[in-house]
C-alpha cells in the first residue's frame, strides 16, 4: 500500500514544468557540527537580497469558494434511570473522549461551605469501589489515559481520553469514579494539607491575589462567587468528611447527568457499554439552587481597591463588576460586543494598551457567564509606572463603546471572527465532548451549534450598543489593583475615583 | 504514487520539485499504533524553502506553520533576547501588510491558534484558517519573509521592545520563582555556550538592540533556505504547491551553508554529528532567596540532545519518577512522606544538548535539603535495582497515547512535522519516534539513570522562602 522509502531518491531527480532545464540547488555543504561552531561568530554583513514586488501582493487575496461546514451530528439517547447520552461518532483516529457531566456545580450550592463542592470534585479520583487512590492512578496510567475529575462553578465532570482499544477499561474506571467514590478519611486529610499549602502559595502569586480580591469585592463573602473556587484556608480547615459526602449526593446523580462521548466506537457497542455501567445507577438528590445576585455596593463605599505587593514590577489592573448570566438572551450580542472591546487580539483595549502605548504584554476584557452572573473584567498586568495611565484608557474604552456605535468594519470583523472559527472548535475528540458538555451544563438544544452562525450574523451595531449600555455599568465598576502601594498609590488617588480600600492577599479587608 | 507535476508557471526562478513520501507505521505491540500515521508530501522550492504537506479533510481548516531554524542560541554577544524580540517584529507588518493589521486580517476570517514562539533552537509562526483562506495565510507569511524590512522602523522596534520587557516582567520578574530557571541555565552552561541565557534575554540587551541589528538578523537568518513550511489539513496538494510557488518562489535564498536539516532535494538528512553535551566537573549548589511561600529544590543535569541515544529512555524515566501517584518520587515525597507539595521530572530535549530536571516544592515546614535527600535516595534505588517491567509498560503507554493525541489538531500535526524536520532531519520521523519508546527496555532506563544523572556532576538550586526577597528570586550564593 505504501511505497518503500528508497523511492524517495528516485523521485528526487524529477523536476518540473517550465523550469525543467534548471537544476535544483545542490545540497548545501555540510555545516560544521552545531556544537563546534559556538559561540556563534558574528556573521559578515550578508548581501542584500531584494524580493521582486508584484501586483498580486498589493492586496490580500480573495476568499476561495465558501467552505461547507456542518457541526458534528449528535446522537442522543437516555438510559432508563434518566442519564442522558450525547455521542459524536468519529473514526479518523483511534481515540475516544468520555465526559460524565453533572449540570450542578459549586456556584449552584450557595448553602455549602465555600470550597466544599470543588474539594469533593478533587476527591472523586481518590478512592472508588474497590480501588484505592493509588490503584486508580495506576490503572489509568496503564491505559495511557489522559484523565481528570473536578467540580467548577456550573458543573462536575469526570473525564477520560484513551486509545479506542482501552475504552472498556476506561469506562470501568469512570463509572466507579462517578458512582462509587469512597472519600477515604486519610485521603481527605492528605488533600486538605495540599490545599492549605496551595492557598498559602496564592499569597505570593499576583494573579491569584487579584482574583481573590475581585471575588470578594464584587460579590461579597456570602455569595458563592465571593471566593476563589477553593474557598479560604479557614474553610478548608473546618471542612468535614460528612460535608464532602453531602456535596456528592447533592451534585452528582442520574437525573442531572449527561454522558458525552466522541470518537472511535460504534454506537451499538457504546450503548451496551454505557447501559452495563450506568443503567442501574441510583443516586442522591441533586439540588441546583438559584445563584443570588451580587449585592449592590452601598453609596459612598470606596470604588478603588488595592492589594499591596511591595516591590512588584507590574500591577494587576482590572475594572471589575458583576457581569451577565449565561442564560441572558443577550449572550451572542455580548460576545460580539466584548470581542470588539477586549476579547480579540485586535480589540480596542489590547491595541490601545499593548500596541499604542506598550504598557503591557496583553490586555483584555471578559464576561464570565455562569448559571448566575459571573464577573466582568477588563485589564491586564501593567508596568507599574503606568498603572494610572492604563486605568484611564480602560475607562475611556468602556465609556466609548457605550456612547458611540461601533464601526461597520469592527462589527463585521468581530462577527466573522466568532462565526468562522466554529469549525476549529471541534477538532479533537476532547474539543467535541467539551462542546457537548456546554450543551448539558447550560441546557442548550442539540442544534445549538448549527444555529449559532445565523444568530451571530443577525447582530447589529444597534444590538452592540444596547448590550454595552445594559451590561457595562461604569459607575458601578470597581477598580481592583494588585501592586506596589508605595509606587502606585498616588497615581491611583489622582484618578479622582475616591478613597482607596486596602485588602490583604486573600481579598479581605487589610488589618 | 508519483512525482508531483506542477503546471508551467509564470515565475521564472521557480523550480518546484516535489515527491511523495510515505512512512511505514510503527512496529508496536499495540495494534492501534498501526493507525497512528502521518503521511507527508515533500517539496522544495528552488530558493531552498522546504515544504511539507499533510492532507486531511476531517475539518474544513488548514494549518500553516513556518519554522525559521534560528533561536536564541544564534544570538550575537550583547544581544540576548534578540531572536524573540525579532519574532515580535514579524507580527507588526511588512511592505503590503500595514502596522497592527496582521492579527486583524486573520481574526476577521475566523483564524484560530495564531501565534509565534521563540526558544533556544528555533522560531515558529503558525495559524489555522478556514480552508478557503489558505491563500491569505500564505500572502501574510510570504510578505513578512520577503518584505519585512520595507516596514519595520524605529517606532515599531521601540514599541515591541517595551512589550517584550512587559512580557519579561509578567512571566519572569514578577512571577513566583520566575528567575530560578535563568540562574540554573547560567550554572549549567559556561558563558560561551549558546544555552547560557534564556530566550527571553536581558532588559539591557533588549535596550541595546538597533534597527541595524534587525536588518542583519533578517538577512542572515530569515531566508527561505533556512525555513521550513508545513501546510496541514483540508488542502488540494497540487493547488497548494502552486500557491506556495507563487508567493514564496520569488523570495531569493542565499548560498550560506546551513545545518543539514532541510535537505533541498528531500533525501534523508545526513546523520547528526555525535552529540557532545556539556560536561560538568562537579556539583554546583545555588542558594536562591525568593519572596515566595514555599521552598523549592531544582536539580538539573545536562543530557543527550533530542533524538540522540538515551533521550527516549530519559523521557520514560521522567514518567517513572513523577507521573501518577505510584511513580517513585510522587509516592515518596508527596504521597507517603508528605514533605512535598508537588514534584515533577522532565527531559527537556533540545538541539545542542538536553536537560533533565527534577523540581520539588516543599510543604510548609520542610526544607529543600529534605527534598533533595529523598530524591537522591529514590534515584539511588533506580540506579541500583532498576525499574520494573510494569513501570516501563505504564510509561510507554503514555507516550503511545501522546503520539495519537498529538495528531488530532491540524496545528499540532503541522508543528510536529516541523519539529521532526528540525531535530531529526526527517519530517516523516513519527514511526521512528514511536519506535524509540517501543524499543526501550527497563535495563536501558536504569542505564541512563546511572550514566546521565550522576550525583556529583549536576546543578542543585535550593530556593528558600525569604521575606522581603524578590518574588522571582535572587542569587545569594553559588554564582558560577
Amino acid at each position: 500500500m505504501i511505497p518503500p522509502r528508497h523511492l524517495l531518491a528516485l523521485l528526487a531527480l524529477a523536476s518540473t514544468g517550465a523550469c525543467a532545464a534548471e537544476a535544483p540547488l545542490p545540497p548545501p555543504p555540510l555545516a560544521p557540527a552545531p556544537v563546534a561552531s559556538w559561540p556563534s561568530p558574528v556573521a559578515p554583513a550578508p548581501p542584500v537580497r531584494q524580493t521582486p514586488d508584484a501586483p498580486f501582493r498589493e492586496n490580500p487575496p480573495a476568499a476561495g469558494p465558501p467552505v461547507a461546514w456542518t457541526p458534528p451530528e449528535i446522537q442522543s439517547w437516555s438510559l432508563p434511570n434518566g442519564v442522558r447520552v450525547l455521542f459524536v461518532e468519529r473514526h479518523d483516529l483511534p481515540v475516544v473522549s468520555v465526559r460524565v457531566v453533572s449540570s450542578v456545580g459549586a456556584g449552584d450550592r450557595p448553602d455549602a461551605r465555600p470550597g466544599a463542592t470543588v474539594f469533593m470534585g478533587a476527591m472523586l479520583e481518590q478512592g472508588d469501589g474497590d480501588r484505592s487512590a493509588l490503584a486508580i492512578s495506576d490503572d489509568y496510567e496503564g491505559l495511557g489515559a489522559d484523565h481528570a475529575a473536578w467540580c467548577e462553578w456550573d458543573s462536575c465532570v469526570v473525564r477520560a481520553k484513551v486509545l479506542a482499544s482501552h475504552l472498556t477499561q476506561a469506562l470501568d474506571l469512570v463509572a466507579d469514579i462517578v458512582r462509587r467514590p469512597t472519600f477515604p478519611a486519610p485521603e481527605i486529610e492528605r488533600q486538605r494539607k495540599r490545599w492549605l499549602a496551595s492557598l498559602q502559595q496564592e499569597k505570593s502569586s499576583p494573579p491569584a491575589m487579584e482574583q481573590n480580591a475581585v471575588a470578594a469585592v464584587v460579590f461579597g463573602r456570602r455569595h458563592p462567587y465571593g471566593h476563589g473556587p477553593r474557598g479560604e484556608p479557614v474553610d478548608v480547615e473546618k471542612l468535614g468528611r460528612d460535608e464532602v459526602v453531602v456535596e456528592w449526593r447533592r451534585t452528582i446523580e442520574p437525573s442531572t447527568t449527561t454522558i458525552a462521548v466522541a470518537g472511535d466506537v460504534a454506537p451499538a457497542e457504546l450503548r451496551e457499554l454505557l447501559s452495563a455501567r450506568f443503567g442501574a445507577w441510583r443516586g442522591g438528590v441533586a439540588t441546583r439552587q438559584p445563584v443570588p445576585r451580587a449585592p449592590r455596593a452601598p453609596k459612598g463605599e470606596p470604588r478603588v481597591v488595592l492589594v499591596d505587593v511591595p516591590g512588584a514590577a507590574q500591577s494587576q489592573v482590572y475594572l471589575a463588576d458583576e457581569g451577565a448570566p449565561f442564560a441572558t438572551p443577550d449572550r451572542i450580542a455580548l460576545g460580539v460586543m466584548n470581542g470588539i472591546l477586549g476579547g480579540m487580539f485586535s480589540s480596542r483595549i489590547n491595541l490601545e494598551l499593548r500596541e499604542a502605548h506598550a504598557y503591557t504584554y496583553g490586555a483584555h476584557s471578559r464576561f464570565s457567564m455562569r448559571h448566575g452572573a459571573g464577573p466582568f473584567l477588563a485589564g491586564g498586568a501593567i508596568f507599574a509606572q503606568h498603572t494610572g495611565d492604563a486605568l484611564k484608557l480602560l475607562l475611556v474604552q468602556v465609556a466609548r463603546i457605550r456612547d458611540e456605535p461601533v464601526t461597520p468594519e469592527e462589527l463585521a470583523d468581530a462577527k466573522e471572527n466568532a462565526r468562522l472559527a466554529l469549525p476549529a472548535r471541534f477538532e479533537s475528540v476532547d474539543d467535541v465532548t467539551g462542546a457537548l458538555e456546554d450543551l448539558a451544563v447550560y441546557g442548550l438544544p442539540l442544534d445549538e451549534y448549527a444555529r449559532r452562525s445565523a444568530r451571530i450574523d443577525a447582530v447589529t451595531a444597534g444590538d452592540v450598543q444596547r448590550v454595552a449600555r445594559r451590561w457595562l455599568r461604569p459607575d458601578a465598576m470597581r477598580v481592583v489593583v494588585t501592586g506596589d502601594r508605595a509606587r502606585i498609590e498616588k497615581d491611583l488617588a489622582s484618578l479622582g475615583l475616591g478613597a482607596i480600600d486596602l485588602r490583604d492577599p486573600y481579598g479581605d479587608v487589610a488589618r | 504514487m508519483q512525482s508531483l507535476r506542477v503546471p508551467a508557471l509564470a515565475w521564472p526562478i521557480l523550480a518546484l520539485l516535489a515527491l511523495v513520501a510515505a512512512d511505514a507505521p510503527a512496529r508496536a505491540a499495540d495494534p492501534e499504533a498501526a493507525r497512528i500515521v502521518l503521511p507527508i508530501r515533500r517539496a522544495v522550492v528552488d530558493n531552498g524553502l522546504a515544504v511539507f504537506l499533510q492532507e486531511d479533510h476531517t475539518a474544513p481548516i488548514v494549518a500553516v506553520d513556518v519554522w525559521y531554524h534560528v533561536g536564541s542560541k544564534d544570538e550575537e554577544a550583547g544581544r540576548q533576547g534578540f531572536a524573540h524580540l525579532f519574532e515580535h517584529l514579524m507580527f507588526q507588518g511588512s511592505k503590503h501588510v500595514p502596522e497592527d493589521t496582521y492579527f486583524r486580517y486573520l481574526e476577521r476570517v475566523g483564524a484560530s491558534n495564531v501565534n509565534g514562539t521563540t526558544d533556544t533552537d528555533r522560531t515558529n509562526y503558525f495559524e489555522t484558517v478556514p480552508s478557503n483562506r489558505l491563500e491569505l495565510a500564505l500572502w501574510l507569511e510570504s510578505d513578512r519573509m520577503g518584505f519585512l524590512l520595507d516596514h519595520v522602523d524605529e517606532q515599531t522596534l521601540a514599541g515591541q521592545r517595551d512589550v517584550v520587557k512587559n512580557e519579561r516582567r509578567q512571566n519572569y520578574e514578577n512571577a513566583p520563582y520566575g528567575l530560578v530557571g535563568q540562574y540554573v541555565e547560567e550554572a549549567l552552561y559556561p558563558a560561551s555556550h549558546p544555552y547560557h541565557h534564556l530566550a527571553i534575554g536581558s532588559p539591557e540587551d533588549l535596550d541595546a538592540a538597533t534597527l541595524a541589528d534587525v536588518r542583519r538578523f533578517f538577512r542572515t537568518w530569515y531566508v527561505p533556505n533556512n525555513a521550513t513550511l508545513v501546510i496541514a489539513g483540508d488542502i488540494d496538494p497540487e493547488a497548494t504547491l502552486a500557491l506556495v510557488a507563487k508567493y514564496f518562489g520569488p523570495i531569493p535564498g542565499d548560498a550560506f551553508p546551513r545545518n543539514p536539516r532541510n535537505p533541498p532535494s528531500g533525501q534523508a538528512a545526513k546523520p547528526r554529528p555525535p552529540a557532545s553535551p556539556v560536561q560538568l566537573a562537579s556539583e554546583t549548589r545555588l542558594e536562591i532567596e525568593a519572596g515566595v511561600e514555599l521552598p523549592r529544590v531544582v536539580v538539573s543535569w545536562p543530557t543527550p540532545p533530542f533524538f540522540a541515544a538515551g533521550d527516549a529512555e530519559l523521557d520514560l524515566l521522567a514518567r517513572v519518577l513523577t507521573a501518577g501517584k505510584t511513580s517513585r518520587l510522587y509516592r515518596r515525597l508527596v504521597y507517603d512522606d508528605q514533605i512535598a507539595q508537588d514534584v515533577s521530572a522532565s527531559q527537556g530535549s533540545r538541539q545542542l544538548g538536553s536537560e533533565f530536571e527534577i523540581v520539588a516544592t516543599a510543604k510548609p515546614g520542610h526544607t529543600p535539603e529534605e527534598l533533595l535527600a529523598a530524591i537522591d535516595a529514590e534515584l539511588a534505588k533506580v540506579r541500583d535495582a532498576g525499574i520494573t517491567d510494569a513501570e516501563l509498560a505504564r510509561a510507554r503507554a503514555a507516550f503511545l497515547s501522546h503520539h495519537a493525541f498529538g495528531l488530532e489538531r491540524v496545528g499540532s500535526r503541522a508543528d510536529t512535522i516541523n519539529a521532526y524536520a528540525h531535530y531529526a532531519g526527517d519530517p516523516g520521523y513519527l514511526p521512528k519516534d514511536i519506535a524509540r519508546y517501543e524499543d526501550a527496555t527497563a535495563a536501558g532506563v536504569r542505564d541512563v539513570a546511572r550514566s546521565q544523572l550522576p550525583l556529583d556532576r549536576r546543578v542543585v538550586a535550593l530556593v528558600r522562602a525569604t521575606k522581603g526577597a524578590p518574588l522571582a528570586g535572587r542569587l545569594a550564593r553559588g554564582a558560577p
